[in-house]
């Protein structure tokens, strides 16, 4: 009776503290001028590739062969390539792809990362054995190279991209949802939902994952980082987004050739990409700090 | 007493030390003022947060700055007052006149470096003397400290926690320093290895004539060691005098409080009397007198304005308007 | 010592056969027949079926598996190309020095930029120093590296001629792919390095060490550098990782002869049992590579060093208690 009133309470406190620790969380972000600098103007790349087609001036395969290599004008912000395309109007259609595989990757990998890392993080013993020498097995390919290896199998294009970048990535996620549970687990509020003989699902998805999650949070934002910026070396090497599409990576691949007279074909879907991986690290930061036990008070 | 005994070593004047943090000013430490004899040893006694660790990180200026900043007052170390001279000065005191001996044993010790070398390293520092000389002296030190000299090989994992205090103590005595501050030296330890501990601290204080401050809370320690206590509240030194002032004529009420909240085996209520309330919060100290709030004589003029010191017995000041009718 | 470094030398048997295993499935069911590839579209099925047989492909999973294995690990034979019937091992024996020269180079390099910074930023926390090198490294991290090596070498090679663009016949070749990978570790490192010097500025044995009287640079360079750069290390370890993977796209911007370009060009002839030696070859590189950081770490942090000691000191006790019983 006494470890029901327990868990009780711990449910009870969770779910009044839950909202408060999302306000704590948001005002101490707030005071973070970088993260909140980068939490914007991902907003603003979120809104410009929702409402691309509104905001784009051209298409993105329009092909103008009169216009060919404008230099910045006027007409055309960022000039044109050699298909006489507009490259602003690539670079925000471009949006849609590098977020969509950024995000979908992260998805792939935190799901089977968490899955796999809560299963050794809870259970201990032989299976997180199992499990922690699988991962070693999976790390010792560098996780670009892994991508590679994935996606030459499957062959090029945006989804096979996106499961190879996430399943290269699912080791770090793996890791550090261990490595989170096995603090959270040695909280006595899982003790005492292990006394209400909850079941192990429950424990984890109610209890242990919502505690554990401020780590995983960190690196999915990193990580959408991270899976932009193989996306992109995976389309340079032809392997990601096939032409016409407007992906930032298979832009800087088919720009290349022309970079000794056209630098701006190159210059500015680069700069996209170091933009929005800026932004999605400093907001990254900035969620660490705020999320750090260590700091509160 | 010999004349020698009663010349003053270290006097504290008016020390103020703040910390800031986000824009807010924390009163770490107000108007602190005490004398200390050589050869003496005084008891800084008070709630953890008082402001104790302070007023000894100041004495030896490792005050991490910024946060904390000391805004006013003088420090005389033989005569001199150190907040003044060079930082390069400075260093030729710290480890060498002055020394420090830490709470938390386990944490103090380099974890990378073996315990001798970190202990030959103070008397490199200070003494012109060659890397052999200075490792034959680090084993004479050990010895003293009671542990053997072939141990000077080996990292602070491989002691317990008693022991890797008494390579601290050691650490801290290799210069024969004129003055010792010891910092809850013994807080972190079992209480049977806490003995032991001050037990060898009363000695070789007696053996090296030491000038010692005893940071603590633990009323205890003073009794067995002390020649004077004072009393510290909220930044503040609320009470000081020699030890017997302190036990047997106690005149402020937060030190009254502090008896009552002690166990003694010849006691006859059934229950402890704790002190009630809470240290105010140092960033929003009370008007007056700051245990006012809490304080059982409390009357209107004690929250009027700062209480001065008064001397109720020579060498016994209190901060206390109403110390006469204090029992 | 010994005993730990044998134990991890043994481990490392299962890894490098559980990694061959893993790079050999994955491009195991890559669909698309290589002899039919190989042969064209107006081959006869007779021929496809021939050329099957020789290149093993009729065998079963396990058979092929074993095959592999048996040729890689026992005569160092990767097979030969499907594309060009070259021996791959030849290939690759002839392009990795090149793949290893920039990989290596690079995290020299990363780690010569990356520690100063972050020391500076750390001990200057809070400061412009701080706010400034942070954002140098924040950017050297967002920064495609391709694309960094494009942008050099329109500048430097392009532009001012000061540089060669592509090849690899000499130190100057090396310059622009080493740095143009070496920026996101050195980001990376100088990052690691700040927030591990931050954890170790804090600790009590910094306080001992500035009450003993000891300069503030010896401070930071002896007391509390040396804890810090624990850390690091293992960065710098996984940073060799990455830069081999990284060397592969730098490779591809400079048309660097090494593995990268091999591999790459395999990937586009769907040359597949090329990219399978390629990809083993580095992953195995890299364990190696990790498990001499391993080591190195035991050897600097003797909390470690003496965790594998007395253990050894227990067994012997057990073995004389055994033998007097």
């Amino acid at each position: 009776m006494a470890s029901t009133t327990v868990a009780e309470n711990a449910r009870i406190n969770k779910s009044s503290q839950k909202q408060s620790f999302f306000l704590i969380t948001l005002k101490r972000l707030k005071k973070n001028k970088l993260a909140m600098v980068g939490l914007f103007f991902m907003i603003f790349m979120i809104l410009v590739s929702v409402f691309a087609p509104f905001i784009a001036p051209y298409s993105y395969e329009e092909q103008n062969l009169s216009i060919t290599f404008q230099t910045p004008n006027k007409e055309h912000l960022m000039g044109t390539d050699n298909l006489g395309r507009d490259i602003l109007s690539r670079i925000i259609y471009g949006g849609r792809m590098s977020l969509r595989i950024g995000i979908i990757a992260v998805a792939i990998a935190s799901a089977m990362g968490i899955f796999f890392g809560s299963i050794a993080g809870y259970y201990g013993g032989k299976t997180d054995n199992i499990i922690m020498r699988v991962l070693d097995i999976f790390q010792a390919v560098p996780p670009l190279l892994m991508a590679i290896a994935i996606a030459a199998a499957l062959g090029p294009g945006i989804m096979n991209a996106m499961i190879a970048i996430g399943i290269s990535t699912t080791p770090a996620f793996a890791r550090i949802t261990r490595a989170s549970f096995l603090n959270v687990c040695g909280m006595e509020y899982i003790e005492a939902a292990k006394a209400i003989n909850a079941t192990d699902r429950r424990i984890i998805i109610k209890h242990v994952l919502p505690n554990a999650m401020s780590p995983i949070l960190v690196e999915m934002t990193m990580g959408v980082a991270k899976a932009i910026l193989i996306a992109a070396s995976l389309s340079f090497i032809g392997l990601g987004a096939q032409p016409p599409l407007p992906e930032w990576g298979a832009m800087l691949s088919g720009g290349r050739n022309y970079i000794r007279d056209y630098w701006h074909i190159v210059l500015f879907p680069g700069v996209t990409i170091m933009l929005t991986v800026l932004s999605l690290n400093m907001l990254g930061d900035g969620l660490r700090d705020a999320l750090d036990p260590r700091l509160k008070n | 007493m010999q004349s020698n005994e009663k010349e003053v070593l270290l006097s504290v004047k008016d020390l103020k030390v703040i910390y800031t943090t986000d824009g807010c000013m924390v009163h770490a430490v107000n108007n602190v003022s005490f004398d200390l004899n050589k050869g003496e040893t005084l008891g800084l006694v008070g709630e953890t947060g008082a402001g104790k660790t302070t007023i000894a990180k100041t004495i030896l200026r490792i005050l991490p700055d910024p946060p904390a900043k000391v805004l006013n007052g003088q420090v005389y170390f033989e005569g001199e007052n150190i907040l003044q001279i060079p930082e390069a000065k400075m260093r030729k005191i710290r480890g060498n006149k002055i020394s420090m001996i830490f709470q938390d044993p386990m944490t103090a010790l380099n974890p990378i470096f073996v315990v001798g070398d970190q202990i030959a390293e103070v008397i490199l520092l200070h003494e012109n003397i060659s890397r052999k000389e200075a490792e034959i002296k680090t084993m004479q030190i050990l010895e003293m400290v009671g542990i053997p000299g072939e141990r000077y090989g080996e990292y602070p994992h491989q002691f317990s926690g008693g022991m890797k205090q008494r390579v601290i103590i050691a650490m801290a005595l290799a210069c024969n320093p004129s003055l010792l501050l010891a910092d809850e030296p013994t807080t972190a330890l079992d209480v049977t290895i806490q003995a032991q501990v001050l037990e060898l601290m009363a000695e070789l204080k007696e053996k090296l004539n030491m000038a010692m401050i005893m940071i603590t809370h633990d009323l205890g320690v003073v009794a067995d060691i002390c020649d004077k206590v004072a009393v510290v509240y909220a930044g503040e030194i609320v009470e000081v005098g020699t030890k017997e002032d302190i036990f047997d004529r106690t005149k402020h009420p937060y030190t009254v409080g502090l008896f009552g909240s002690l166990p003694s085996l010849n006691m006859t209520e059934k229950r402890l009397k704790p002190i009630n309330g809470m240290m105010p919060d140092p960033m929003d100290l009370p008007q007056g007198c700051n245990f006012s709030p809490r304080c059982p004589y409390a009357i209107d003029a004690c929250r009027e304005k700062d209480i001065e010191f008064t001397e109720v017995s020579p060498g016994h000041f209190v901060r206390c308007i109403r110390a006469e009718e204090v029992k | 010592m010994r005993k730990y470094i044998i134990k991890r030398l043994l481990w490392m048997i299962p890894v490098i056969l559980g990694v061959t295993f893993l790079v050999f499935s994955i491009l195991y069911f890559t669909p698309g027949d290589p002899a039919a590839i190989k042969l064209g579209a107006d081959a006869t099925p007779e021929k496809i079926q021939e050329l099957r047989e020789e290149w093993g492909l009729n065998d079963s999973f396990v058979v092929r598996f074993g095959k592999y294995c048996y040729n890689a690990f026992l005569k160092f034979d990767l097979g030969k190309s499907y594309f060009n019937n070259r021996s791959i091992s030849q290939e690759i024996a002839s392009r990795y020095p090149n793949t290893l020269i920039v990989a290596f180079l690079s995290v020299f390099l990363a780690l010569l930029i990356g520690m100063p910074f972050g020391i500076m930023s750390a001990v200057n926390q809070y400061t412009w120093k701080d706010n400034v090198s942070m954002l140098f490294a924040l950017l050297g991290v967002s920064m495609p590296s391709f694309w960094v090596g494009l942008m050099l070498s329109l500048l430097f090679a392009l532009k001012l001629g000061w540089l060669p663009a592509t090849g690899f016949a000499g130190p100057s070749y090396w310059v622009l792919p080493c740095v143009s990978i070496a920026l996101a570790g050195a980001g990376n490192i100088a990052r690691q390095t700040r927030s591990s010097m931050l954890e170790v500025i804090r600790q009590d044995y910094i306080t001992t060490a500035r009450a003993k009287g000891q300069t503030e640079g010896k401070v930071i360079y002896y007391h509390a550098l040396k804890n810090a750069l624990i850390p690091v290390i293992t960065t710098a370890g996984s940073l060799l990782g990455i830069q081999l993977g990284g060397a592969v796209i730098a490779e591809a911007v400079f048309a660097v002869p090494g593995i990268g370009t091999y591999m790459v060009s395999a990937i586009k002839s769907r040359d597949y049992i090329a990219v399978q030696g390629s990809v083993l070859v580095i992953a195995i590189t890299f364990s190696l590579l990790m498990l001499a950081v391993d080591i190195l770490y035991a050897y600097i942090d003797p909390r470690i060093k003496s965790k594998y000691q007395s253990k050894k000191k227990e067994k012997h006790k057990v073995n004389v208690v055994g033998k007097e019983a």
